[in-house]
């Protein structure tokens, strides 16, 4: 049954089938081979129950958000401000890059829209001061992937419903690895830097006046991650009423800059609503596919299959980040995660791991995936800014960050309170 | 040339957007209303109750409503690994392939959705909250979205299908080919450009 179920779900991956449908057509093929009920007969119930859930709602909420940030102009004075604090260092700009992604992830639950943003405002400054550009490519496609790791966070979102964990919990538990992480990415171009001096571009000074005047421009997007995240921490809101609220702090502030218009509000409509639909058919397909799987008696059989290979709780948590690793290098991540999470995490949860820790692992492999080729959305993102030159130039310069991201793992399994520290001590 | 499935594709394409739009604003007024909820709750003590369940309703409905857009825009994530391998004419066939088990799905999920919502015009049920809302009104809507969904497949498919029979690959490339990762991408940053732009 395992290997029906693999073989039939890898032919239909392969003949670039939608992920979507792949899953749908997977549950149907199982439900007629191994089920003694007709099961598909529940798919009109299960695609109503799994789209109207209130967590998710949360999802086209963030994108929208996501949609009218980028609109609003936010990025830029928020860069040129950290700039001047932070070009002093060794690799000067390229800290402002980390930073910036750092503070936009805090409004943004997407990675891929943090490293589209604040590239198209850094990477000009690379070529006018003579920054080595493979590495300050890097910056940018690794520090973007903080935006699923600093809260708000789609991933975590779809982590927390699939697994039915909490996300204030998840959203608590992402925020000092988040900051370890930008950190560690800093360290990695202070050590380059440092290495070979030439990597850094000429250094920008600031006179204090300048850098105290400029942290007016942090003042947005701090205000938009207190609505987003602060308010369900004061008790004001759920995750979800706080996407909402962060969408009317969205529109209020595209209000002020004036970028408001008629035709930019329909945009970022149409744009939140091409990701929407195609990550709810995705879901509503893998509701499907795991109700199929659960009642033919096949998840049972799956776990209790890579129970019976006898691995180790560690052995299992290296198995589970080598699998990740590998798989990331070539599927997208949103599929990546409804596809194998409804699998993995029971096993993870019945050998003892703690599944808010497991979450935070998650985010942290699945930000690896987005920097490591041949599919890694983000360093398209951030190839496709410069127009010229070979993708390899990005992919070498992201490398030394995944380096960072695999000590992040290590740093976690040593000490889980990083991640769990937080949330135990404020709820 | 203009023949009759061209301009249906035309028609299609347009309503898609309509509707894409639509569930668009349906998620923008939930946000409205769960934020003025969440004030009053906070400001007033008052809650209008229920705006968790519309706005799951405007989710589910959305969503179905922007389904055709998303396959008429080729946004559906395909793992192109293979793909991107094959020959023009292999990648056609895979296309065709590709949307015609995304038609075996929606049309499965859209019959059995059918059932779940005649029943409940059947037996008027209503929803479990103080809202007591009909069921059938927010299934009806949501179903009409899967509808929606299989009709424009359909024409995809008669017209890719005839696109393939006169040998025309790149057409079917422009109709239903997945969209490579690169052009994924290139969209991303277009859209961040243009807004740069504007601004200059």
């Amino acid at each position: 049954m395992i290997s029906t179920a693999l073989i039939t779900l890898l032919i239909l991956m392969g003949l670039a089938i939608p992920v979507a449908a792949s899953m749908g057509v997977l549950g149907m093929v199982l439900a007629e081979l191994f089920a003694f009920l007709p099961v598909s007969k529940a798919a009109g119930e299960i695609a109503w129950s799994s789209s109207n859930e209130f967590l998710l709602v949360a999802l086209p909420m963030f994108i929208l958000l996501g949609e009218l940030l980028l609109r609003s102009g936010l990025a830029e004075r928020m860069y040129g401000a950290l700039a001047n604090w932070l070009s002093w260092l060794p690799g000067g700009l390229m800290h402002s890059n980390i930073a910036a992604c750092a503070l936009f992830a805090a409004t943004s639950g997407s990675s891929v829209a943090t490293a589209a943003t604040v590239g198209t405002v850094a990477l000009p400054q690379a070529r006018r001061f003579g920054y080595n550009e493979r590495l300050f490519l890097g910056t940018l496609a690794a520090g973007g992937t903080l935006g699923i790791l600093i809260p708000p966070s789609i991933n975590m979102i779809i982590y927390a419903v699939l697994t039915n964990t909490s996300v204030p919990k998840l959203y608590l538990a992402g925020i000092i690895p988040g900051l370890l992480l930008a950190l560690g990415f800093m360290l990695v171009v202070a050590i380059a830097c440092v290495w070979r001096p030439a990597y850094g571009g000429e250094r920008l000074r600031a006179s204090l006046a300048v850098c105290i005047s400029g942290l007016v421009h942090l003042v947005p997007p701090l205000g938009i991650f207190l609505v987003v995240v602060g308010s369900i921490y004061a008790g004001l809101a759920t995750p979800t009423e706080a996407a909402a609220l962060g969408v009317m702090a969205g529109i209020g502030l595209a209000w002020w800059t004036g970028a408001l218009s008629w035709s930019m509000l329909r945009t970022a409509l149409m744009g939140t609503m091409r990701s929407t639909g195609m990550i709810m058919l995705i879901i509503v397909a893998a509701y499907f596919l795991n109700f199929v799987m659960s009642s033919i008696g096949l998840t049972t059989r799956l776990t209790d299959a890579v129970q019976g290979l006898g691995l180790s709780k560690w052995e299992m948590f290296f198995a589970v980040i080598i699998f990740y690793v590998i798989l990331g290098c070539f599927m997208e991540t949103l599929s990546l995660m409804i596809t194998t999470i409804p699998v993995i995490a029971p096993v993870m949860a019945a050998m003892g791991f703690d599944m808010i820790w497991f979450g935070i692992v998650i985010i942290v492999l699945v930000e690896t995936a987005l920097i490591t080729p041949p599919v890694g959305l983000n360093l398209f993102v951030v190839h496709n800014l410069r127009e010229r030159g070979s993708m390899n130039d990005v992919i070498i310069g992201a490398a030394p960050f995944v380096l960072a991201l695999f000590a992040l793992l290590g740093l976690l399994a040593l000490f889980p309170g990083l991640a769990l520290w937080l949330p135990s001590v404020l709820s | 040339m203009s023949s009759p499935i061209d301009s249906a594709l035309r028609v299609a394409q347009r309503g898609a957007e309509f509707a894409a739009l639509a569930g668009g604003v349906l998620i923008l007024s939930a946000a409205g209303v769960v934020s003025v909820d969440v004030l009053l709750r906070k400001f007033v003590s008052v809650t209008l109750g229920g705006a968790d369940e519309l706005s799951g309703y405007a989710l589910a409905i959305g969503s179905t409503w922007s389904f055709a857009f998303v396959m008429l825009s080729r946004s559906n994530v395909r793992i192109d690994a293979l793909y991107q391998m094959m020959s023009r004419r292999w990648a056609a066939v895979c296309d065709l392939i590709a949307l015609m088990a995304l038609l075996v799905f929606a049309s499965v999920v859209a019959w059995y959705g059918f059932t779940v919502m005649s029943y409940a015009w059947e037996i008027g049920s209503r929803s479990n909250s103080s809202l007591a809302v009909p069921l059938a009104v927010p299934l009806t809507l949501w179903w009409i979205g899967y509808a929606w969904f299989v009709l424009c497949g359909l024409v995809l498919m008669l017209r890719s299908v005839s696109a393939m029979f006169s040998r025309d690959f790149d057409l079917v490339n422009r109709l239903i080919g997945a969209r490579s990762i690169q052009e994924e991408a290139a969209d991303e940053l277009q859209t961040a450009t243009e807004i740069l732009k504007a601004k200059s």
